[in-house]
């Protein structure tokens, strides 16, 4: 029974953490979530008035977006 | 861009587009839904999803980017379908349609310019659930305009008839009398 190890070893690779890329991209998320939760809530807030109870759309809503901003954030 | 009442003008009836069309328009959301937990379930099996929702890992940390634009997009949806409103005054016909969330259009007209009225119910569902569009014909400059999937398109017809009845002071009844043959 020889010595099994090889004469040579493999490159290793060191692959950049994926962390900051993700906390980018969670930021981007964040910026663009913002924009829309916005517009939508302005849309809310003037014209839907007129026909639902519109503190409960957005409530909905809003809890609905910090769950997956949470979800998210979990994830890095 | 709002609707301001006349003095002494008062809402009668006010009604959105019929459920099911944004039911309809609801099955691509919950394609969207069910997509990841469909694409996890192929790659790994029942047994190891557990293990990618319990620690930070980037496939909950996407699958959170992914519900979240879901989410957004379908309220957006939401708010294009519930503030389509169409709205019947005792002086007007009000129809505002929103398209996306930087498109509005409110169409009025005054219900003594009202030439004719019509409902219309086209195809399987439509006749089966009631709802249809109706068409709102003016004297105005947009000589027509269409109420799209309206719930009971019949009923709607018959309330703008009655108070276009109402407007100009004559009844809505129209009373057919047969001539007797001499």
């Amino acid at each position: 029974m020889g010595n099994t190890s090889l004469p040579f070893s493999f490159p290793t690779i060191s692959l950049p953490s994926a962390e900051p890329l993700l906390s980018g991209i969670f930021f981007v998320a964040l910026i663009l979530t913002v924009i829309f939760s916005a517009i939508l809530i302005y849309h809310w807030v003037r014209y839907g008035k007129h026909v639902l109870h519109t503190r409960v759309v957005i409530s909905i809503y809003l809890v609905g977006v910090l769950l997956f901003l949470s979800m998210m954030r979990l994830g890095i | 861009m709002d609707v301001t009442l006349e003095l002494g003008e008062e809402i009668l009836e006010r009604k959105h587009k019929h459920w099911f069309v944004f039911a309809m328009k609801s099955i691509l959301f919950v394609i969207l839904v069910l997509l990841p937990l469909i694409v996890l379930f192929l790659v790994s099996g029942v047994s190891h999803i557990q293990t990618y929702i319990d620690g930070s890992s980037p496939v909950l940390f996407f699958a959170g980017l992914w519900y979240l634009a879901v989410w957004i997009f379908f309220f957006i949806k939401w708010t294009d379908y519930y503030l389509d409103v169409f709205i019947l005054t005792n002086k007007r016909v009000i129809y505002i349609s929103q398209k996306g969330l930087f498109s509005r259009r409110i169409s009025s007209t005054r219900l003594d310019r009202v030439q004719d009225v019509s409902a219309e119910v086209s195809g399987m569902m439509p006749t089966f659930l009631n709802y249809g569009n109706v068409h709102v014909q003016t004297a105005g400059e947009t000589q027509e305009f269409v109420l799209h999937d309206l719930p009971d398109p019949d009923f709607i017809k018959n309330k703008i008839l009655a108070q276009y009845g109402a407007a100009v002071r004559i009844p809505a009844e129209v009373v057919i009398t047969e001539k007797k043959p001499e």
